[in-house]
């Protein structure tokens, strides 16, 4: 691109300035109102013992099927648990395993991504890897894992961290080989500078705003496979919203409150995610996407 | 097709000398005029074959290496109740005493010529069980997709060149709502208003197209947020290249120069997309096959998985991963036909 | 000189992006006209709103941006119709010839269809007078084996081949304005001079207009009739060809002129003083690459190369893309290794050095490269750019800063400049950035690749003037790499010209650009704008 050409561009881009930041404001928002959601839903069930006025366990079969009221805010289910409590209380299971799988698929991503960048064996070989991994459905994956290994909660960590890490994978590797093509990233290696020095300057900064994309992707896709297998009942044992939606489903006509709420604290759960995963992606690529995407 | 590249160096005085009656040096039998190349070269061909082949391989190893994982692959194989005599003959039929290496071949031969360890539920092949199931996926999976893209499609074109501010915004949102709602979720709501609420639609079954509708739905609502998005982020971005520029520059209509300049170069992206969320559709259709009853590949697997019936979660696995990498074959097939570009660099 | 028919009469044109407060002006009060069977040439810096007035005639303004004024293209004002009976007009009778051809093709659809396309609706209908036409056009741009041609894809084609295709597509409705909005500038040198040499002969042919928009007055020179000169949106002069170089009245057109190293006014550089020693050399250089793609072929980067560098000597390398120029620079550098062959530095192979004397050849050899923009860490400030090959000597903070803000005053870098980003600077400050980075460590030889390739005309005498007063000042040997020989000519002593890997001819300046042995290079001078000749 001429400097012509760039200046151009710069006039013609005034023009939609203030789209523009109308629309940063769109994403700053969508970020806001992701975290909340994500930070409520989060402190709510980490805080379970301080915020559910019942056990999860606790049932009175005087009160089944009870509608929302003064005693069950939510209602109670069919065995006569209060559904607040359980909401309350179910979200563990599913924040502990999207927290732990997505922090094992970064930690797998990344490093793998980087031993493919630095050698043309190991970046073929791992190449190959992660497309064979991307080509059993995830789900399907964690369904084979899970009925020759038993669905204890570190089995589905690592079943899950394994069907998400092609992703980190595949960015930090690409980042890796476009940067070393790049004039700065040259200009620092004739600088004579070490070579933890030029990775810590020359790529970090590039690769953490993808990396930030990904792990939040790896985190709704983590969390939906979870509970699509506690709704199954191949989930943990504990319950949790997938399992309780699962039980309660046959009351809908009845006493949706059962599903509903589960439902619910699920949906707020998820779109806190993705609200931030949509917003960072908005970013990313409205800066131009990496450097080496740029012009 | 031939190297076109040539040196450019080309004396003035031929142009001149080129312009007498040009139609003489064209054959009357060519007077069509060449209209597009379309068709993958043969070498492109191989290679998406040998890539696919080569994803084929490879889940079989993950699924092999899944049963050795288990420390006594014949325990999986046998059922509950076997006697020790019993496991060493499994143990020695399929020869699970011999090395590593030589088990793997033996595997991948079964595998790919249809040989599975019987089913313990039916004591038969688990083929038997599978292959009725495949035409409900199928059945699924395709509609799913074509109302995905269908929604996804004009949503995005839609939020991009429509008129009205509510067409722009609102269905693009909403979509998005809907993608961060799990499947099973939006299942129960659409049979919560559609099936118990306003009784138009059966609640599952399979035996009528009118047991599709709300499945098919359900797993499309799923992705066609992801569709709309890339789809108007492309739109966007093709709108203002130069092409289009040099295309406002003929006697055109700017319908014309709408569908073929910009919307088809705008659908590549969602190709490539399109790859990647058949993923989930398909583990998606698992969760909806049952939700809804379907008896399709994903309900033969859980019962299976239920049942810890093991040959028939092997072949299942296998036949679901197969038809994935078939399907992703085909997309970038497309893709290779749509964008002459890619094919160079596949 | 016979005026001819006024084709264009634009008056009072004002272009502006919105019409509220934040608005700005692109031109203003721009007036001029087009006759009938002459090129026009607007000619100006980035920004001084050319295209947007090219833009403005053919109706490919972008969206946001208003002209105002009156535009008459044969008598009928485009600005005061709808839009609809003005593009209908335009369409018609205005040919429009894009800067990068490749990118003004649809890469879907094959050139065939998209020619078709850009026929007129009666002819487009009927297929076989369709084929006939499109034939014919590409009969006229010069392009051989037309039918076979017809399906081929851009990408499948070359830029000059490219920009051909896009010459007829501007031709197809026989047009009776041809606007050429910087044809060459994505071109090759010798490619650039067939376009324009095409360009020519078509309105020679066709007795038409032509209005030529380029930001180097060398081509203006060689090619224009009638020029109008640009600069921050206003016409600074205009009139014709002879009494604007003969006699320029505007400090801008000047410095145009100046800017484009025109031959009478280009000094060649300083010969006077006697050579030194040796202090780089090389000899017998081999490489060859063996491409990815999907046709594995062995690419013979270079062959059998070999050059000297003598202290008080500058060596200016020139090539077009393909000459193998860039790859002779990367291995100069330590950056690639060749297959075969040695580099002597002050006499010592620099293969069998020692890890202390290496170090000191490495310091002593820098690099500026081509593309500025991605030269500089963008996340980094400058400061800390420059100061990274002091940080790999080991100096302290305080040295380190010193040292910095000396290179930054040397090269009049503005000093507030250290805390920001690359972002923020200009083209031109970045490369002044980029030159102290090179210089911080105070090297002996400087390589420079294309020093100020798509850099404003100005900006780019700046440059040189800069790389002069540094030479004269530490008495830095440079390798320049140009694909412009004007460049070479200004701050080299010695030139080599390379084709294919292959060094075609070499010697000193003077020697060259008055008596061209080789064919190539003969052809490189004679493609050069600005009439490098003898």
């Amino acid at each position: 691109m001429t400097t012509k050409a760039l200046r151009n561009f710069a006039i013609s881009a005034s023009t939609v300035r203030q789209r523009k930041s109308m629309w940063r404001r769109r994403t700053n928002l969508r970020l806001v109102v992701g975290a909340a959601l994500l930070a409520g839903t989060s402190i709510m069930t980490l805080g379970a013992p301080f915020f559910a006025p019942y056990s999860l366990d606790f049932y009175d079969l005087d009160a089944i099927l009870m509608p929302p009221g003064p005693a069950h805010l939510f209602g109670t289910d069919e065995i006569g648990r209060d559904v607040l409590s359980r909401v309350i209380w179910g979200g563990r299971p599913i924040l502990f395993i999207v927290f732990f799988s997505t922090v094992l698929s970064l930690l797998i991503g990344v490093t793998l991504g980087f031993m493919s960048s630095a050698n043309n064996l190991a970046n073929t070989a791992l190449s190959r890897l992660a497309d064979i991994q991307l080509s059993i459905p995830s789900l399907v994956f964690a369904l084979l894992a899970i009925a020759v290994a038993g669905s204890q909660m570190s089995n589905l960590v690592v079943v899950l961290a394994l069907a998400a890490w092609p992703l980190h994978f595949r960015v930090v590797r690409a980042h890796a080989l476009a940067v070393k093509k790049l004039p700065y990233f040259e200009a620092s290696r004739l600088a004579g500078s070490s070579l933890f020095y030029r990775v810590m300057r020359n790529y970090l900064p590039g690769v953490l705003p993808l990396l930030a994309v990904t792990t939040s992707v790896t985190a709704t896709v983590t969390a939906l496979s979870a509970t699509g297998l506690s709704y199954l009942g191949l989930g943990v044992s504990v319950p949790d919203w997938g399992r309780m939606i699962a039980i309660s489903k046959g009351q809908l006509s009845d006493a949706a409150w059962a599903s509903g709420f589960p439902a619910l604290a699920l949906i707020l759960f998820l779109l806190g995610i993705q609200l931030i995963a949509d917003a960072l992606s908005d970013r990313v690529k409205g800066r131009g996407g990496a450097p080496h995407e740029r012009r | 097709m031939a190297q076109i590249r040539q040196d450019d160096s080309f004396p003035q005085s031929q142009a001149a000398a080129l312009s007498g009656p040009v139609s003489a040096a064209v054959p009357d039998i060519l007077k069509r005029f060449p209209g597009r190349r379309v068709g993958m070269s043969r070498r492109g061909l191989l290679r998406s074959l040998l890539s696919s082949a080569i994803a084929i391989f490879g889940v079989l190893t993950i699924v092999f290496f899944a049963i050795m994982l288990t420390g006594n692959p014949a325990l999986l194989l046998a059922s509950p109740s076997a006697t020790h005599e019993e496991l060493e003959a499994l143990t020695r039929l399929y020869g699970f005493d011999r090395s590593l290496p030589e088990q793997y071949v033996t595997f991948i031969w079964n595998m790919i010529s249809g040989n599975y360890p019987r089913s313990l539920r039916l004591n038969a092949s688990p083929l038997e069980q599978i292959l009725p199931a495949i035409p409900y996926t199928l059945s699924l999976a395709f509609s799913a997709g074509f109302i995905a893209i269908s929604m996804g499609l004009v949503v995005g074109y839609l939020s991009v060149f429509s008129r009205y501010k509510l067409l722009r915004e609102v269905p693009l949102n909403a979509l998005a709502v809907f993608q961060a709602t799990p499947v099973f979720v939006i299942g129960l709501f659409l049979v919560l208003i559609f099936s118990i609420s306003l009784g138009w639609l059966p609640t599952g079954g399979s035996r009528s197209v009118k047991s599709l509708v709300l499945p098919s739905f359900s797993l499309a609502l799923m992705f066609a947020a992801r569709i709309a998005q890339v789809f108007r982020a492309s739109l966007h971005q093709v709108a203002s290249a130069e092409h289009v520029r040099a295309a406002r520059t003929r006697q055109i209509s700017e319908q014309e120069i709408r569908l073929r300049h910009i919307v088809v170069n705008a659908l590549l992206p969602v190709l490539s997309v399109l790859g990647l969320e058949i993923g989930s559709l398909l583990g998606g259709s698992v969760i909806t096959e049952s939700l809804f009853s379907r008896p399709g590949i994903g309900s033969v697997l859980l019962v299976a998985i239920d049942n810890k019936d093991y040959p028939v979660i092997i072949a299942a696995v296998v036949l679901i991963s197969v038809i994935f990498i078939i399907i992703n074959t085909l997309v970038d097939m497309v893709s290779a036909l749509v964008d002459p570009r890619t094919e160079a660099s596949l | 000189m016979n005026a001819g028919n006024v084709l264009l009469d634009v008056e009072h044109l004002l272009v502006r992006t919105g019409c509220d407060d934040t608005s700005a002006v692109l031109a203003s009060n721009v007036s001029f006209k087009l006759h009938h069977g002459r090129i026009h040439g607007l000619v100006g810096e980035s920004g001084s709103g050319k295209t947007m007035i090219a833009n403005a005639v053919a109706g490919l303004l972008p969206e946001g941006v208003q002209a105002s004024g009156r535009i008459l293209l044969q008598g009928t004002n485009l600005l005061a119709l709808p839009e609809g009976a003005a593009r209908q007009i335009r369409n018609a009778h205005i040919g429009y010839v894009f800067q990068n051809p490749k990118a003004a093709l649809n890469p879907r659809l094959t050139i065939g269809y998209q020619l078709r396309e850009a026929l007129v609706p009666e002819v487009r209908r009927d297929e076989s007078a369709s084929l006939k036409r499109v034939l014919s056009l590409l009969d006229e741009v010069g392009i051989p084996n037309a039918y076979a041609r017809l399906t081929a894809y851009p990408h499948e084609l070359s830029g000059g081949l490219a920009q051909r295709v896009v010459i007829a597509m501007a031709l197809a409705r026989d047009p009776q304005i041809l606007i050429a909005d910087e044809p060459t500038t994505a071109l090759d040198m010798t490619i650039q001079a067939q376009i324009l040499d095409l360009i020519d002969n078509i309105q020679t042919q066709r007795h038409f207009g032509v209005l030529l928009i380029t930001h180097d007055m060398g081509i203006i020179h060689d090619r224009a009739d009638d020029i109008t000169v640009l600069s921050g949106g206003q016409i600074v002069e205009s009139g014709l060809r002879r009494a604007i170089f003969e006699a320029p009245k505007a400090i801008e057109t000047r410095n145009l002129i100046e800017g484009a190293l025109l031959d009478e006014s280009l000094p060649a550089a300083d010969d006077t003083s006697p050579a030194g020693s040796c202090i780089y050399s090389v000899r017998n250089l081999k490489k060859s690459f063996v491409t990815q793609s999907n046709h594995r072929s062995t690419l013979h980067a270079l062959d059998d190369v070999w050059l000297d560098l003598r202290q008080g000597r500058s060596l200016g390398i020139v090539g077009e893309s393909g000459s193998g120029k860039t790859t002779l620079a990367r291995i100069l550098l330590g950056l690639e290794i060749p297959d075969s062959g040695q580099i002597l530095y002050k006499g010592d192979d620099i293969a069998r050095l020692s890890r202390q004397s290496r170090r000191g050849w490495r310091r002593s050899i820098q690099f500026v490269f081509q593309d500025h923009w991605a030269s500089l860490n963008p996340y980094q400030t400058i400061f800390e750019s420059i100061s990274e090959p002091l940080r790999a000597e080991g100096l302290g903070r305080e040295e380190r800063a010193q040292r910095v803000l000396e290179v930054m005053q040397d090269v009049s870098l503005p000093q507030h400049l250290a805390a920001r980003r690359p972002g923020e600077l200009s083209g031109g400050q970045l490369q002044r950035a980029a030159i102290a980075r090179a210089l911080v460590v105070r090297p002996q030889i400087l390589i420079a690749d294309e020093p100020v390739a798509s850099l404003d005309v100005t900006v780019q005498a700046r440059i040189l003037r800069l790389l002069e007063h540094l030479k004269a000042e530490f008495g830095i040997n440079y390798i320049i790499i140009s694909h412009d020989l004007r460049i070479v000519k200004r701050i080299s002593q010695d030139v080599i010209v390379m084709k294919d890997g292959v060094i075609v001819e070499r010697g000193t300046t003077r020697d060259i650009f008055s008596k061209p042995q080789h064919a190539y290079t003969q052809k490189l001078l004679a493609a050069t704008p600005g009439g490098m000749r003898s």
